[in-house]
């Protein structure tokens, strides 16, 4: 079964691959690319891929602890933690990114005097991908049983010991396969931050662009870029979910 | 082991589950709590193991107020052993470590002597073995067994079991209830709520019988068996007793 699968995904690879050559190759010929310009450049591409990798790493990160707390603060004793953690939630995915990077960065970091573009960057990126994964979290932990939550007081176990021992190992296998994927998110996300002239995969890639007026050839190693990212963490993604499904 | 319920008063909603029972019951060992469903058996044996509180009445068990405060009911509850209906094992850990997680995380042993008790236990429940199995590679009444071994493993003053065997097959019910006469051969105390009469009949020192919310008589197991006071035992008798 899992060989079968493997088969299949690089039957399917290769074919997408091929797919991709033959199309690239096609417009290449069409509109006989000129390379020259672009690849004067290659340590823009180089600084701003890295930097694009750094930034999302340093939001996920931040979001997982950030969505952590906002999970718990919903299922708080405290109302006043509870609503906050709902009105955060449901303000985050009910604006744009784009919205919350401007209003955040011109008008609050701003007001409190975050000069660097760059952890203001992250922090809003973590806010905003935050949100998404409170809730995975809070769907993994209400997926765990009431008899889970009864077997736990019935031995005598704290709330945080019921945490730590039986609601987030269980909770774990139901968390992970969607927030893999929203890493892939984070890292496509990320490429908003260009507004901001954060120096980053997309604004290099505009960079090069109005330096070489090669619009194509600018733009389509960007894509790939983010492909070779995304692609083996979507991989990851699709993998842990088989992987749970059957191990029930 | 004395039991004594005062006014003791508990619903769901409009539903009134146990309605003002009153009772002294006092039983050498073995207590088994009888009657049809939905009479209030299961209620009853929650509010003594402290995982509901009654909204009116007091309970006391061995002299002991049963608390209200949560932090006071979680050490009383450490003190008592549970065994539920569908065993209620921790999943992701397997057999051992179901045993030794209240030892190491709530009775303070190392995970040496927590781990030594663990595997006396489950080799004294003939699981020996199967103590590297997760919940799901085991067979019911193994489950079971490994969740009486839990229960068992915390010294408690009081073990409580609740319908130990409704989710098993008959074999599967022989050999859990085999463990449970082994305990009682033990000296062990606990109550016991369940269907299985003549398991009931011949492990039970003290019966009593609940119907619609409150506890109809009390009795000796063998009086009771032999000769029900109430109509409404009588007919539950005759009736689960016929086949």
């Amino acid at each position: 079964m899992t060989r079968h699968h493997t088969i299949n995904a690089v039957i399917s690879l290769f074919l997408g691959a091929a797919l991709l050559a033959a199309l690239c190759f096609g417009v290449m010929q069409a509109l006989s690319w000129d390379w020259s310009g672009v690849w004067d450049y290659r340590q823009v591409f180089w600084n701003g891929w890295l930097h694009t990798i750094w930034i999302s790493a340093a939001a996920l990160v931040l979001s997982i602890a950030l969505g952590l707390l906002i999970a718990l603060a919903r299922r708080s004793h405290y109302p006043a933690l509870r609503w906050f953690a709902a009105g955060y939630v449901e303000v985050v995915r009910g604006t744009p990114l784009l919205v919350q990077l401007l209003i955040l960065f011109y008008v609050v970091a701003n007001a409190i005097g975050l000069q660097d573009r760059y952890t203001a960057g992250v922090v809003i990126l973590a806010i905003f991908s935050g949100a998404y994964i409170a809730e995975m979290i809070r769907g993994g932990i209400e997926s765990v049983g009431k008899s889970q939550l009864e077997s736990a007081r019935a031995i005598g176990l704290t709330r945080a010991q019921t945490y730590r021992y039986v609601i987030f190992p269980q909770a774990l296998r139901n968390i992970l396969p969607p927030l893999a994927g929203q890493a892939a998110s984070i890292i496509k996300d990320s490429s908003l931050l260009s507004i901001l002239g954060i120096e980053e995969f997309t604004l290099a890639a505009q960079q090069v662009n109005s330096a070489t007026y090669s619009t194509l050839e600018s733009y389509l190693p960007l894509a790939v870029g983010y492909l070779v990212l995304t692609l083996p963490v979507s991989l990851f993604a699709r993998h842990l979910e088989r992987k749970y499904r059957y191990e029930t | 082991m004395l039991l004594h319920l005062h006014q003791l008063t508990k619903s769901y909603g409009h539903h009134t589950v146990l309605d003002g029972i009153t009772a002294d019951l006092d039983f050498p060992h073995v207590l088994a709590l009888l009657g049809p469903s939905g009479g209030g058996k299961s209620t009853l044996l929650r509010l003594i193991g402290g995982l509901e509180t009654p909204e009116q009445g007091s309970l006391r068990v061995d002299g002991q107020q049963v608390p209200q405060d949560e932090k006071q009911l979680r050490f009383y509850r450490s003190q008592i052993g549970t065994v539920f209906q569908s065993w209620n094992l921790f999943p992701h850990m397997d057999a051992v470590s179901n045993v030794m997680l209240p030892l190491t995380a709530v009775h303070g042993l190392s995970p040496d002597e927590a781990r030594a008790r663990a595997e006396e236990l489950l080799d004294r429940l003939h699981l020996n073995g199967h103590a590297h199995k997760r919940p799901a590679e085991l067979s019911g009444g193994q489950r079971q067994r490994v969740a009486i071994a839990r229960a068992v493993a915390i010294r408690p003053k009081l073990l409580l079991f609740d319908e130990p065997t409704s989710a098993l097959d008959p074999e599967m019910t022989a050999e859990v209830l085999e463990v449970i006469a082994d305990l009682k051969a033990e000296g062990r105390t606990f109550i016991l709520v369940t269907h299985a009469m003549n398991f009931a009949r011949t492990v039970a020192d003290e019966v009593a019988f609940l119907a619609a919310g409150t506890i109809i008589e009390h009795d000796s197991a063998e009086k009771f068996f032999a000769r029900p006071q109430s109509e409404t035992a009588r007919r539950f008798l005759d009736r689960v007793l016929k086949y």
